[in-house]
């Protein structure tokens, strides 16, 4: 059913039983909409052949035209009714997945204008840990999200592992995800929430219990002490500039919450939101000024000079 | 030629058939629908807030209210009466009918601004203020139309000579008055008399 | 004999003169030319939102293009979709509407002539608005349904939303007036003779519609109306801190959206009813059943809103009713076209370019139902929400569904608007463009729904491999932009140089092909009177005529609702200002009101004095006595 077609982020390559259960379920749509649509087409162009050929039409409307047209209507019928069966039995066995495990493993996503803080809340607060545009979970087992929102509605979307499920202020909505295998699934923002919709992505990285685990661990240390002299003074300008107004690190006086959590940010993959490759070019770009390369994004240009900017980066390329 | 001759037929009419009673009923249908979206307003904000009306929320006084909703109610068999004096062509009695009504709509109008007054709370305070002035100030609103519009049928009907099919706009302001007294009635309730019957917190 | 008709004539003539002049483009009251108004106006927008459509299949052709930036994109598609749902669809249709209307019901104007300009006028200033507002950068920018709280005082300061909330109150009040005067028109003005089981299935359309349109379009305008007022005078509606609900904005707009829909698709299927009737030289098969699906439909409409909003994670079970309820509504059109397929079967049938884009429409339209009944269900809904699967779903629909019949319906009463046939072969090269280019454009979009590709993205990523099918769909622009240009063209030169048409170039069945091409101001010198569904083929050869209405009044003949017996007659206003005064003031009052909220009161005052004098009765000379 792949066609060939890219893959990365797409619903007719399921990775877990959600997305493959309405996989299923589209192909029941497509084949039965599919017969319909060849069934209707011929008899138009049938009509149209025989009504071309007549010499004078037929007046009145025959019995038999009334008994083809009420046979359209039953056969209408039933194939509605089957769909909306297979449609309500499948969305239950999706809705119900999951539930009821009292140890499940939740992560809180919340949504911002234009990115995404993912929390695993911990009992022990100290435990929690915090990142952004990312979200690792182990395969094989049911994880459940909890959605919310800082400012606007935002739309959570992993094709390949479930459909999406709005992120609305004043509530918390629930998915249940689940991945087969290891994999790195791109995800993005559905619903248009401002300038930046285009650039709200994240991904999901699927791996097993064993690695995922040693993630976490590693996670839930406070950051990386700066190693060489460079990082200290990349540390000392963090804390000097403007910086922890907005971002935190642990370990350190920066605990604001307005932008994604540091600590671990050069363990992520991406940058803002799937925007940028994580590497020493793309993060220079970024804090030099983001609004360049994300037009809208909510981090202010910070003026430095050039020695200043290559000590921070070291400082933020530490943390690991 | 076979001809159909309507010569005989009446031009004009003040009852049921005119076009202008069909438009009339075809405003009320889109006004109603409006009424009842804030009325939904209401009930869908309730159901969705776990206090309601917030506690800030005085328990309204409804001595005003209900002496209006009392003469509103009462002002209608008056335009009954108007409106019957109009269907027979008795302009008379659809003046005084008339000049009746609309010292009830400005009586109304002086004690509805009154009760406003004394409300308690703004619409900026929280969404059961939204709601409850936005109704308010909707009815309000239809009041002052209803009033105004029996006040220049008035005045028209004193300066100049009733026609017969001017006697149709006086019947239609009638149905307009009924419409904007009936509506007013779940309002009542849920403004003025629900804070006392239920609070939900 | 032919003397007195001449002496007729010339009263008639005398007593329904059309205003002229400058002046008189501005008093105007003849449902024919205002129809018309509606009709260009319409496609000045449609053009205008085509335009702007180009202009986002440009940025979107390639992945990471610079044509636009995300602010100017976001304002593209919000003021493509507000023209095209607002200020071209649903105004098309009404003008239609308003032209045919009373000429199919055999009446000599609308009900409310003066309420008709102003419906227009107000219509003009709302779109005028928008687009004076978004040359100037201010264009509104949070699609066309505006979601709160994106579109709040918090998240959009500034005066875009507003401008946005603004035109929605002006079309739809415009709607709201035509909706009555159709209704009016449709139950109390028919000839003698048409009871309603003669009324032709356009003009069934057309009340459906009307009816949808007085109880959805109020919902809108309280959506909106809440959404400026959050914004200009800090109430809460929608602002869940204080009680709330973002959620409840979805409801009242879609509660609206959803028959918006049908309130646009409807009158289309009245289109295909007409042009199938006269291409296939007989009736529509199963009359009852087709006004019953109409009915039908109508109704249904306002029970699906919610498949909407299947991903704001609403109850379950509440969900499964709206995926019945949508697929249910399946049916009546399903029937429908049965109907038409059996019509075609059993007729003689010719094919002029009207009927080949009803032939289009069956197939094209079929594609839209049915990713729509895909979309009704919830968990598929879930993955292609919100994605180009959608967007290409609702443009078949509303393309195919809409506006396929709707040039079919520009071309097949083309004679009888301007007195000329269109160039048949030109109509058909056009006709081939746009339906290869609409297919080009749209197909592609199912696919890239489905593999990822969200609405309302100003660009993606080189990576996701979106970038091929995105560049068919920009190509396919060329073909469609060049057909309907090529339409147009066809128009405007067969308006002067096109064959004579005469009254009736199809063979038409209803009334208004009696009359010469164009109609006269009066429509019908003698009201005429119906002997069956099809006015002119059941006509006796001395089918009888209204006699003994008044020459020197406008008047028209009131008939009975169900029956179509002659009741009274009744006397229509002359050309007047006050539309377009009243219009004026309204227009100011709702445009200031965003600026200077004390305007809205300024403006009030001013309009009632406006209403004073639009509707302060003229001094009559003195009837004679009788
Ligand atoms: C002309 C306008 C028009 C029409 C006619 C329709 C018709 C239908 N639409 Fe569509 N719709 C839109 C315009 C329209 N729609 C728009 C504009 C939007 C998007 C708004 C936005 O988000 O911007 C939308 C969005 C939309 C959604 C929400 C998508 C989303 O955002 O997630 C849904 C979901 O259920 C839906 C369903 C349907 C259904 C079930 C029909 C049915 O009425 C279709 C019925 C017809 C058929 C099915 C074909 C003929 C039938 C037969 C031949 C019988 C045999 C058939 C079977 C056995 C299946 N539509
Ligand atoms: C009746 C309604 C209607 C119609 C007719 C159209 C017509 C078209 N629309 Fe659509 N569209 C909507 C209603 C409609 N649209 C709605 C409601 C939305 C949602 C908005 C939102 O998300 O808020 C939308 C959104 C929408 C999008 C998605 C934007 C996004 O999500 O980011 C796109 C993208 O390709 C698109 C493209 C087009 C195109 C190419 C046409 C073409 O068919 C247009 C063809 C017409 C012309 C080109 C004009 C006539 C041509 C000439 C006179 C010749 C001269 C012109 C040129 C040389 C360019 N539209
Ligand atoms: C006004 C608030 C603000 C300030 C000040 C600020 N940032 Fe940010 N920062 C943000 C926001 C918001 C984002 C997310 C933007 C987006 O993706 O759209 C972000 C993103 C980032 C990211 C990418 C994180 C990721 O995982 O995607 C880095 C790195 C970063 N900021 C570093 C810095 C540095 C270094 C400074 C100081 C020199 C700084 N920021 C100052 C708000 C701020
Ligand atoms: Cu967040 Cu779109
Ligand atoms: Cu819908």
């Amino acid at each position: 059913m792949t066609l060939g077609l890219p893959g990365i982020q797409s619903t007719l390559h399921p990775a877990g039983p959600q997305a493959q259960r309405i996989l299923d379920l589209f192909d029941v749509f497509l084949i039965v909409t599919t017969v319909v649509f060849v069934i209707v087409v011929v008899l138009t162009v049938a009509a149209v052949v025989k009504g071309r050929r007549r010499r004078e039409a037929i007046g009145e409307d025959t019995r038999g035209m009334k008994l083809a047209v009420g046979t359209g209507a039953v056969l209408t019928i039933a194939a509605l009714i089957t769909l909306l069966v297979t449609s309500v039995a499948t969305g239950r066995a999706v809705g119900t997945f999951g539930g009821g495990n009292p140890d499940q493993m939740e992560i809180v996503v919340t949504g911002h204008q234009w990115w995404w803080e993912v929390t695993y809340p911990d009992p022990q607060a100290s435990n929690t840990v915090r990142t952004a545009n990312e979200i690792h979970i182990p395969t094989g087992q049911p994880i459940l999200l909890r959605l919310a929102t800082r400012d606007v509605i935002h739309s959570l979307w992993i094709p390949r592992l479930h459909g999406k499920r709005d992120l609305i202020p004043g509530r918390i909505n629930k998915i249940y995800i689940q991945a087969d295998a290891p994999g790195v699934f791109r995800a993005q923002c559905a619903e248009f929430c401002g300038l930046q919709h285009a650039h709200m992505s994240l991904v999901v990285i699927a791996q097993t219990p064993g690695d995922f685990m040693q993630w976490k661990i590693h996670q839930q240390a406070p950051a990386n002490d700066p190693a060489t002299p460079q990082q200290a003074h990349g540390r000392e300008l963090f804390l000097d500039l403007p910086c922890i107004n907005c971002h935190a690190v642990t370990g350190t006086d920066a605990y604001a919450t307005l932008g994604p959590d540091l600590t671990h940010v050069a363990s992520r993959k991406t940058l803002a939101a799937g925007t940028l490759i994580n590497n020493h070019g793309n993060l220079a770009g970024w804090v030099s000024n983001a609004a360049a390369i994300k037009p809208g994004a909510q981090m202010p240009p910070i003026p430095m000079n050039g020695p200043e900017l290559q000590d921070l980066l070291a400082y933020l390329e530490n943390l690991k | 030629m076979r001809v159909l001759d309507v010569s005989d037929l009446p031009v004009g009419t003040a009852d049921s058939r005119a076009l202008l009673w069909w438009g009339n009923l075809g405003m009320m249908a889109i006004e109603g629908t409006m009424f009842a979206l804030l009325l939904a307003t209401y009930l869908y904000l309730r159901m969705v807030n776990l206090d309601w009306p917030p506690a800030s929320v005085p328990m309204p006084d409804l001595l005003l209210p209900t002496i209006n909703l009392v003469m509103l109610v009462l002002s209608c068999g008056v335009m009954l009466m108007a409106d019957r004096a109009a269907l027979r062509g008795n302009v008379t009695l659809v003046r005084i009918g008339f000049a009746v009504c609309v010292l009830v709509g400005i009586a109304f109008l002086v004690l509805r601004a009154m009760a406003m007054s004394m409300i308690g709370f703004k619409w900026s305070s929280h969404a059961y203020g939204s709601v409850i002035w936005t109704s308010v100030g909707m009815h309000t609103f239809h009041m002052i139309a209803a009033t105004g519009e029996a006040l220049l049928l008035l005045i028209y009907s004193l300066v100049r000579k009733v026609e017969k099919k001017q006697l149709l706009d006086f019947r239609c302001t009638a149905v307009y008055w009924y419409f904007v007294t009936i509506s007013w009635l779940p309002f009542y309730v849920i403004v003025w008399l629900l804070p006392h019957l239920s609070r939900k917190s | 004999m032919t003397e007195e008709r001449g002496q007729t004539e010339a009263a008639m003539e005398a007593t329904w003169a059309p205003a002229r002049g400058f002046l008189g483009w501005f008093t105007e009251v003849d449902h024919k030319r205002i129809g018309l108004r509606y009709i260009v106006t319409a496609l000045c927008f449609f053009t205008l939102g085509g335009i702007e459509a180009a202009i986002m299949r440009l940025q979107l052709a390639g992945p990471e293009r610079h044509v636009v930036g995300p602010d100017f994109y976001n304002q593209l598609f919000t003021v493509h979709g507000s023209t095209m749902m607002f200020l071209f669809a649903v105004p098309v249709m009404e003008g239609i509407a308003i032209y045919l209307v009373p000429l199919m019901v055999g009446t000599r104007n609308v009900a409310f002539p003066k309420l008709n300009a102003f419906g227009y006028f107000i219509y003009l200033f709302g779109g005028l608005f928008l687009y004076t507002m978004f040359f100037c950068g201010a264009g509104p920018d949070a699609g066309w349904f505006a979601y709160t709280p994106l579109s709040g005082p918090q998240f959009s300061p500034g005066k875009r939303i507003d401008t946005w909330s603004q035109m929605i109150t002006y079309t739809e009040l415009s709607a709201l007036v035509v909706s009555v005067e159709i209704t009016v028109t449709a139950f109390k003005q028919r000839a003698p003779g048409m009871s309603l089981n003669r009324v032709p299935l356009f003009v069934w359309s057309m009340v459906v519609t009307s009816f949808m349109i007085m109880f959805a379009m109020p919902a809108v305008m309280v959506d909106s109306g809440y959404l400026a007022l959050d914004r200009l005078v800090a109430t809460h509606f929608f602002n869940r801190p204080e009680g709330g609900d973002p959620i409840f904005y979805q409801h009242l707009f879609w509660f609206f959206g959803h028959p918006e829909v049908y309130i646009i698709f409807i009158p289309a299927l009245g289109f295909i009813s007409s042009i199938v009737t006269a291409f296939t030289k007989r009736k529509v098969f199963g009359y009852s059943v087709m006004v019953a699906s109409l009915v039908f439909t109508g109704f249904m409409g306002f029970g699906l809103w919610v498949h909407h909003m299947f991903a704001t994670g609403l109850p379950q079970l509440g969900q499964s009713f709206f995926t019945a309820a949508s697929m249910m509504i399946s049916i009546p059109t399903g029937v429908q076209i049965f109907c038409w397929i059996g019509t075609i079967w059993h007729g003689r049938l010719t094919i002029r370019t009207p009927m080949l884009y009803v032939l289009a429409f069956f197939f094209d339209f079929l594609i839209g139902g049915l990713t729509g009944v895909m979309l009704a269900s919830v968990p598929i809904n879930w993955q292609v929400h919100d994605t180009y699967f959608v967007v290409a779903h609702f443009h078949y629909v509303l393309i195919a569904g809409a506006v396929f019949p709707l040039f079919g319906a520009l071309h097949f009463w083309f004679p009888k608007w301007t007195g000329r046939m269109y160039g048949e072969g030109l109509s058909r090269v056009a006709f081939w463009l746009v339906f290869i280019g609409f297919n080009l454009v749209f197909f592609p979009m199912h696919i890239l729904g489905m593999i990822g590709m969200p609405r309302r993205v100003y660009t993606y990523q080189p990576q996701l491999g979106w970038g091929g099918l995105n560049q068919l769909a920009t190509l396919g622009v060329l073909p469609l932009a060049l057909g309907i240009l090529l339409m147009f063209v066809n128009f405007a030169l067969s308006r002067r140089r096109g064959a004579p048409a005469g009254p009736n170039p199809w063979d038409a069945d209803t009334l208004e092909w009696s009359v010469s091409s164009p109609p006269p101001p009066y429509n019908y010198l003698h009201v005429p009177t119906v002997a069956g569904g099809h006015a002119l083929w059941d006509a006796a050869p001395d089918q009888p005529v209204v006699v003994g209405m008044r020459t020197d009044h406008r008047e028209v003949l009131v008939t009975k609702a169900v029956d179509a017996e002659p009741s009274h007659r009744e006397e229509l206003p002359s050309p007047s200002i006050w539309p377009f005064l009243v219009a004026l003031t309204t227009g100011i009052t709702l445009c200031g009101a965003i600026f200077y909220a004390w305007w809205f009161t300024m403006g009030t005052v001013l309009t009632a004095f406006a209403l004073i004098g639009w509707f302060w009765p003229k001094r009559e000379p003195l009837p004679e006595a009788s």
